[in-house]
């Protein structure tokens, strides 16, 4: 069977394709950073759970849980814009891997109440503070990792034929040699990311114990992660990797001054330079959001062109989104404005 | 078909979307109500410094925290996933028809996470002013998500323009858009007071305590007010056609809203009576009750409302089952398993060895988003169980017509047989019917001497054979044969016999004795008939036949001696097909016959469902159901309501038979009924009678003409290879086809079909008609209906139906045929007195 002819034919969209695809890596990487600051603040939370750096994991306790309502949040997004120019990818993928898949909302929800539990009853727990966290851990790790099958799983219609022998939706993308290096290339930057965010409320607040624990974090995870690029870069197929050396002069430059950007936040981390590693942290980030999306067209490729896609244009949806999007960042910013502007009082 | 399904046999797909959905909606409402209620107390506690009710609402900021943003937000997500991976097709569409709309709502989702976390972490921080303010903004944000939900959920029920056009807005602003708008607001609104008594109920006793109770109690009474006003605005502004369906036509649709109403009024009364100051636990007991209550009908509107949209998940464009509307007739073309994308190539065409996997495989691409397999949804095993494979076959052709909240089965014949076949023979067991052969008969064919024998005894069955039902729980053909006979003294020119002749019959072998022996009536000179006579097929040995014979013999009363005997075969069969559909099961397991009682009851229930009548109580109290009470036999003019039994009969299951050949009369009525030379020449039921669907109209048709209301019916069948117009009405068993309409002045057939033009009246029937020398009746002569001689395909003796021609011709012929006139006129005849023909020009 050709896994070629399962591919769905796309639906219209009601605008330019480029619109979508720039909402898409746009709001993913404030995803992912958010994501980031979720479980790489939870893991450092947790290695700093007891000792002298306990007020590293008490601090964190607070800010997780409305973090992780921003991942959410912020998830949304992204996989709209995905379902709207690559849904006839994705959802044979998600079908394919079903039970997995579905298992993720009860995942995340066990993960959002632990965090909870855990910030609310910090005081009055004792030795289970650590479990509960890392309860919430795990069910984001699974959650992490099911995301990862799920984005790759789509890249791949030879995975999915599983579904002719187990239609049951517990098929995944193991067999796929890049789903590994990419997922702990994408975990260990969240303890970078984590490291980071503990180093700016640190910062924010006058913690210095935060701050240079978090900078600590953010150097040698990111020193570590350049090796899981590396590998992650080795392990896509020949074709496709020779596109990020040369082959495509944009793919080319866009992963070439993230890795070097990375270079930087190394530097930046060393220094303890929080507001300029923050900076640099957020640019690579959306750097390799976009060699990520590179990534995705270059395997679709043989198949499918974003150009392909048939358009109805209607503009006026558009348009209302992008006024609900500023009047809602508008008001959100002035809420957070004068929260921030309050904190003495508090 | 584009997108694989997920497939969940326990669960089926429409469980885990409606788990979600249901817990989610109601979360939702409250949080968009709930915020209002915050705020508004909030406001309330600083005007009148009451610190009590201020901690009240900050308590149940963080209660309306953990419950809305986190379960609330996550099961929102959860609906999307679920929707995702069961229905592909449709989620896919409604992402692309309303991108900026699913966009816009992100962005209000955003808006409403950040306040509520300035406004949860701001209780000490922020100014009373700053506080409220983004306690409004956070209502605002939450309000606005539902107004573009909405528009989503409206547009499913009531696409309106967006039809025709295809624009956002056509959809978005659809014909349900501000009443479904005001009514969820409503909702929210009684929401709000609903949780709002969770955590009042738990405050210290007190003013406080009493006076925010009976604030929940007010808003509960508010909103469970304008959502009963709003909601008869909803109902006003369906489309007139799907309004009737959501009040008159779906018994799911009554079903929740029969819950709906029973539902109201109790939390109606729960919500009042918390206003009463009840002590801290019961309170808070008898709120979590009124909370549940508030679920069960915030649900069974959300279900009425899905039930409504049946058999489309986007009306009259996406099918339940996500099959594209316009995609049917292409479908039914190609094949589903040539058209969808997701089929093992194995499977793409239907063969004996894959024909139960396909089978499964269609069921997941047709049935399964809303059927489960043994599980708590729409469990496919007991809708199944009454079926044979034919007869689910037959059911699936009719879905969409007679089942208006089903999608129509789409594929090829073949295919849905295959799904038939995994219905029945997979899920079931069930084999698809087939008879055990009959035991060969040695029949005795009765002597004749033609030089000594003063008299010709003809005997013939009034029907072909009598198709009989033998249930005791209703009625519908009870058993009753009639047997005519003529006997002629032989001579050049034969006389009919003189009235002293005294003619009898009785039945052969192993039958119960009653009333099967007995004299016959004189009814016209030289003609005599038996009626009623209770002939049935099985015999007192156990075993089955259909076709038993009985003895007709002539006597002279003044010497007492036979004067003629001969043996002719009453047909009855109890094959009633009812089984295929009902219940799947024979009275008589060993010889495939009967009426079994679960088969009976089910009649009656579908009956019961379908008329909304009781016949199901009347026979569990012990009474014998008459069908015909109702539906008189022939043509109605006792019954203004009913329509008589056979253009009821057949106007009912039509639509489930159409696109048939004579297969489809054999589902209902025994193999074996006609045996005569048509048969051999492949003319069937179908050429006299027409196709299940004229047959059916032309029944109707009659009816209508006598003014009955038949529109009903009529509106499911098409006719078929002709137009409605052109079919003649047809009053049963007094109009039936007429032989001489292909046999013209009795020659050889130029046509083969004889259907549409009927015998004027019950006197010119086949079974009435004499010859042109008015005395001898065309069956005594031709042989019975459906078995006119010679009628060689009896399946227990070729010479059963034809007793008298071998007798007194010694052949298996028309009586008179080939130069036998001698059996009666003792001599060649060279003129056709009869009728014209005759063999003899």
């Amino acid at each position: 069977m050709n896994p070629a002819l399962l591919i769905p034919a796309p639906s219209p969209i009601p605008i330019h394709w480029a619109w979508i695809d720039t909402l898409l890596v746009l709001t993913f990487t404030v995803h992912i950073l958010f994501m980031n600051t979720v479980f790489g603040g939870g893991i450092i939370a947790l290695m700093n759970a007891s000792g002298k750096n306990e007020p590293v994991a008490r601090d964190l306790s607070r800010l997780l849980p409305s973090q992780l309502a921003l991942t959410i949040n912020f998830g949304v997004a992204p996989l709209l814009f995905l379902q709207s120019n690559y849904g006839h990818f994705d959802y044979p993928g998600s079908v394919v891997m079903g039970g997995w898949w579905l298992a993720v909302i009860a995942t995340v929800l066990a993960a959002y109440y632990g965090l909870y539990v855990y910030d609310f009853k910090y005081a009055s727990m004792r030795a289970g503070k650590p479990l509960m966290l890392t309860f919430a851990l795990l069910m984001l790790f699974y959650t992490a990792f099911m995301f990862s099958n799920n984005m790759t799983i789509m890249l791949r219609p030879e995975a999915w034929l599983q579904y002719f022998t187990d239609n049951n939706g517990l098929g995944l993308n193991l067999a796929d040699p890049t789903l590994y290096p990419r997922f702990l290339h994408f975990m260990v930057g969240a303890l970078a990311v984590g490291g980071l965010f503990l180093a700016l409320v640190g910062h924010r607040r006058g913690k210095q114990q935060l701050t240079d624990t978090g900078m600590r974090w953010l150097t040698r995870a990111t020193i570590v992660n350049l090796g899981f690029g590396l590998w992650f870069l080795l392990s896509l197929p020949q074709k496709i990797m020779l596109q990020f050396m040369g082959g495509h002069w944009l793919a080319t430059a866009t992963l070439m001054t993230g890795i070097a950007l990375g270079g930087v936040a190394i530097w930046a981390g060393s220094r303890k330079a929080v507001i300029p590693a923050t900076a640099v942290i957020v640019l690579t980030v959306l750097l390799m959001a976009v060699s990520r999306h590179f990534v995705r067209m270059f395997f679709l490729a043989p198949h499918f062109s974003v150009r392909d896609i048939p358009q109805l244009p209607e503009y006026s949806p558009l348009l209302m989104f992008l006024l609900s999007l500023a009047v809602v960042l508008g008001i959100s910013v002035w809420m957070i404005v004068i929260f921030r502007k309050a904190e003495g009082r508090a | 078909m584009e997108y694989p399904v997920w497939q969940l046999a326990l669960t089926g797909g429409g469980f885990w979307v409606a788990l979600i959905s249901t817990l989610h909606v109601y979360v939702a409402q409250f949080a968009v109500g709930g915020g209002l209620y915050l705020t508004l107390t909030e406001r309330s506690a600083r005007r009148s410094g009451s610190e009590e009710l201020l901690a009240h609402a900050r308590a149940h900021s963080k209660f309306f925290l953990l419950l809305t943003m986190v379960f609330g937000a996550v099961t929102g997500v959860g609906i999307w996933f679920s929707i995702a991976l069961t229905a592909p097709q449709a989620t896919i569409t409604l992402i692309h028809t309303f991108l900026f709309a699913w966009a816009t709502e992100w962005c209000f989702f955003l808006g409403e996470i950040v306040a509520l976390l300035v406004y949860f972490y701001g209780w000490e921080r922020l100014t009373a002013r700053q506080h409220m303010t983004v306690g409004w903004f956070y209502f605002c944000f939450g309000w606005l998500s539902l107004f573009m939900i909405n528009g989503i959920l409206a547009f499913m029920l009531t696409p309106g323009d967006w039809l025709e056009t295809g624009r956002f807005w056509d959809g978005f602003f659809n014909p349900t858009f501000w009443p479904q708008l005001v009514f969820r607001t409503f909702i929210c609104v009684m929401a709000a007071g609903l949780f709002g008594f969770v955590t009042a109920s738990l405050m210290r006793m007190g003013d406080s305590r009493t006076r925010q109770m009976r604030n929940c109690s007010l808003w509960t009474v508010i909103g469970l007010a304008g959502m009963l006003l709003s909601g008869w605005w909803y109902y006003t502004a369906l489309p007139p056609q799907q309004a009737m369906l959501v009040m008159f036509k779906s018994a799911r649709v009554s079903n929740y809203l029969h819950w709906f109403m029973m539902l109201a009024p109790i939390t109606l009364v729960g919500g009042v009576l918390l206003a009463f100051k009840l002590p801290r636990k019961p309170a808070f007991a008898l709120s979590l009750v009124v909370l549940l209550l508030g679920l069960g009908l915030t649900g069974s509107f959300e279900f009425m409302r899905e039930a409504a949209r049946k058999p489309y998940l986007i009306f009259n464009h996406t099918y339940s089952n996500s099959m594209l509307k316009a995609d049917v007739s292409t479908i039914n073309e190609t094949g589903m398993l040539q058209q969808a994308k997701w089929i093992p190539d194995t499977l793409r065409i239907v063969t004996d060895e894959n024909r139960e996997q396909a089978g499964q495989w269609l069921f997941q691409l047709q049935c399964a988003s809303c059927h489960s397999r043994g599980g708590f949804i729409n469990d496919i095993l007991p809708r199944s169980a009454n079926y044979t494979p034919q007869g689910m076959d037959a059911f699936l052709s009719g879905m969409g017509d007679m089942n208006p909240y089903m999608p129509p089965f789409a594929g090829t014949a073949e295919e849905r047989q295959a799904l038939a076949v995994y219905l029945t023979q997979t899920l079931h067991g069930h084999k698809p019917v087939t008879f055990p052969k009959p035991d060969q008969l040695d029949l005795h064919i009765p002597p004749f001497n033609t030089h000594k024998d003063e008299y010709v005894l003809l005997a013939w069955a009034r029907q072909g054979l009598r198709f009989i039902s033998d249930t005791g729980t209703w009625t519908l053909q009870p058993p009753g044969s009639t047997l005519r006979a003529q006997l002629f003294l032989r001579g050049s020119l034969p006389e009919t016999a003189d009235e002293r002749i005294k003619v009898s019959f009785a039945v052969d072998g192993p039958y119960p004795p009653k009333d099967l022996s007995g004299p016959m009536r004189r009814i016209a000179p030289g003609i005599y008939e038996a009626s009623n006579i209770p002939a049935m097929p099985y015999r007192t040995d156990k075993s089955f036949d259909p076709y038993p014979t009985f003895t007709v013999t002539a006597v002279d009363p003044e010497t007492g001696q036979a004067v003629a005997s001969t043996k002719a075969v009453l047909p009855a069969c109890t094959r009633m097909g009812c089984m295929n559909c009902h219940g799947a099961q024979w009275k008589d397991k060993v010889n495939k016959a009967g009426i079994a009682d679960n088969v009976a009851d089910n009649v009656l229930a579908v009956h019961d469902r379908r008329s909304r009548t009781n016949l199901q109580d009347r026979a569990a109290a012990g009474q014998v159901i008459d069908c015909r009470s109702c539906h008189t036999a022939k043509q109605g003019r006792d019954n203004r309501e009913a329509l008589n039994l056979s253009a009821s009969m057949h106007g009912f299951h039509a639509p489930y038979l159409s696109n048939m050949d004579s297969r489809a009369c054999a589902l209902c009525h025994p193999a074996g009924l006609q045996r005569d030379p048509h048969k051999d020449a492949d003319i069937g039921c179908v050429n006299c009678h027409g196709s299940m669907e004229n047959h059916a109209i032309a029944l109707l048709k009659a009816e209508q003409t006598d003014n009955k209301d038949v529109g009903e019916e009529m509106g499911r069948i098409t006719p078929r290879d002709m137009e409605l117009e052109e079919i003649t009405p047809r009053r049963p068993w007094e109009q039936e086809p007429d032989c001489l309409t292909c046999h013209e002045d009795f020659g050889a057939p130029e046509s083969d079909t004889a259907f549409n033009q009927w015998t004027p009246d019950a006197a010119s029937l086949y079974g009435e008609r004499t010859d042109e020398t008015g005395t001898v009746m065309c069956a005594a002569c031709h042989g019975s209906p459906h078995a006119s001689y010679p009628a060689l395909e009896n399946p227990v003796s070729p010479l059963l139906d034809n007793i008298q021609p071998v007798q007194y011709t010694g052949e298996a012929q028309v009586m008179g045929a080939n130069g036998s006139c001698k059996a009666c006129h003792i001599e060649a005849m060279e003129d056709p007195a009869h009728h014209s023909g005759m063999g003899l020009e």
